[in-house]
């Protein structure tokens, strides 16, 4: 099972490696899971990921660690979680729902 | 393990408001759950609606009808099924031990979704030439995920023999699920241990259930 890291780094490399996926996103995700805080950052068809939170970001997720990995390795379905409040999200909606298409 | 997308066509254009997010996915649930208990033809857009409950004008803002949320159906589950195959072997280095764990996520999403997954079989190749292709292009993607690992375990052949292999795990799980007689049934890691070994060392080397590793399935 991976972890929350290596989930970032992925969304990362995909862009990197597949720029149109983000194309014309600018975007600062925070996810806090279980204490812990991610910061995503997507400007000008690349990403960047860092440990912490996020000064002003226009999203954040928040889940257990356990129930995201389960989101992002498509053990559990984003919209079941939402419903159940595993998953709870503030700020920019639109931009939660576009990190589907980062994680495919 | 290579993950290849599978190309997924939006049925409902982009932005949604939370609230037709939240709607299109109830809607895709109860589908499912019709699908699975009435087989497609049989399913209606009522039935959908109704599990679902919403009205059948709410179901039209999603979908245009049935096959449209089949399709939908079709494409959210190969994603789940292609994604978790992909982090369940990405980090694995032993090319066999990428090979078994990538056949026990397969399982296992089979077993999660059995009827689902039943019907698609049944079903799924019946109804047009799009929901074929959809599948074609599922298995296509599988095996394309497989097809590395082949390689680097000396196969000489690796497309040909990773649609053997995608093919070949249907059809156990089908088996597993919808033929076998006899209990105790396979869990997900005995099953894949069975097929790895099968695939690679041919039938005689298949564990014994008595040997093998696992339990009686869930």
């Amino acid at each position: 099972m991976p972890d929350a890291k290596q989930v970032f780094s992925e969304i990362e490399s995909r862009i990197k490696a597949k720029p149109e996926k983000a194309a014309g996103m600018n975007a600062t995700y925070q996810f806090d899971l279980s204490g812990e805080s991610w910061t995503l950052k997507i400007a000008d068809g690349a990403a960047s990921v860092s440990p912490g939170p996020a000064q002003s970001p226009n999203t954040t997720l928040i889940a257990t660690t356990d129930d995201w990995m389960n989101i992002a390795t498509g053990k559990l379905n984003p919209v079941t979680a939402f419903m159940q409040q595993k998953l709870k999200v503030k700020g920019d909606m639109g931009l939660a729902m576009k990190l589907q298409g980062l994680l495919q | 393990m290579t993950d290849v997308s599978v190309s997924g066509r939006a049925t409902y254009e982009l932005p949604m408001t939370q609230r037709q997010w939240v709607r299109r996915g109830e809607l895709l649930e109860a589908a499912r759950r019709v699908f699975e208990r009435d087989g497609y033809h049989a399913a209606t857009v009522s039935a959908i609606v109704q599990a679902a409950g919403l009205s059948q004008g709410a179901f039209y803002l999603y979908f245009p009808d049935k096959k449209a949320v089949f399709a939908a159906l079709q494409e959210e589950m190969a994603t789940f099924l292609r994604r978790r195959i992909y982090w369940a072997t990405r980090d694995e280095r032993d090319p066999a031990q990428r090979l078994e764990v990538g056949l026990k996520a397969y399982f296992e999403f089979y077993d999660e979704y059995r009827a689902w997954n039943r019907r698609l079989a049944l079903e799924g190749l019946g109804i047009d030439e799009s929901f074929e292709a959809r599948q074609a292009q599922l298995y296509e993607t599988l095996a394309g995920g497989f097809a590395p690992t082949l390689t680097e375990l000396g196969v000489r052949s690796p497309e040909m023999a990773a649609a053997a292999l995608i093919g070949m795990a249907a059809q156990a799980a089908y088996w597993q699920h919808y033929q076998r007689q006899q209990p105790p049934a396979m869990n997900p890691s005995t099953l894949a241990r069975a097929c790895a070994c099968l695939f690679l060392h041919g039938a005689p080397s298949i564990p014994s259930p008595s040997t093998s590793e696992g339990g009686p399935h869930a």
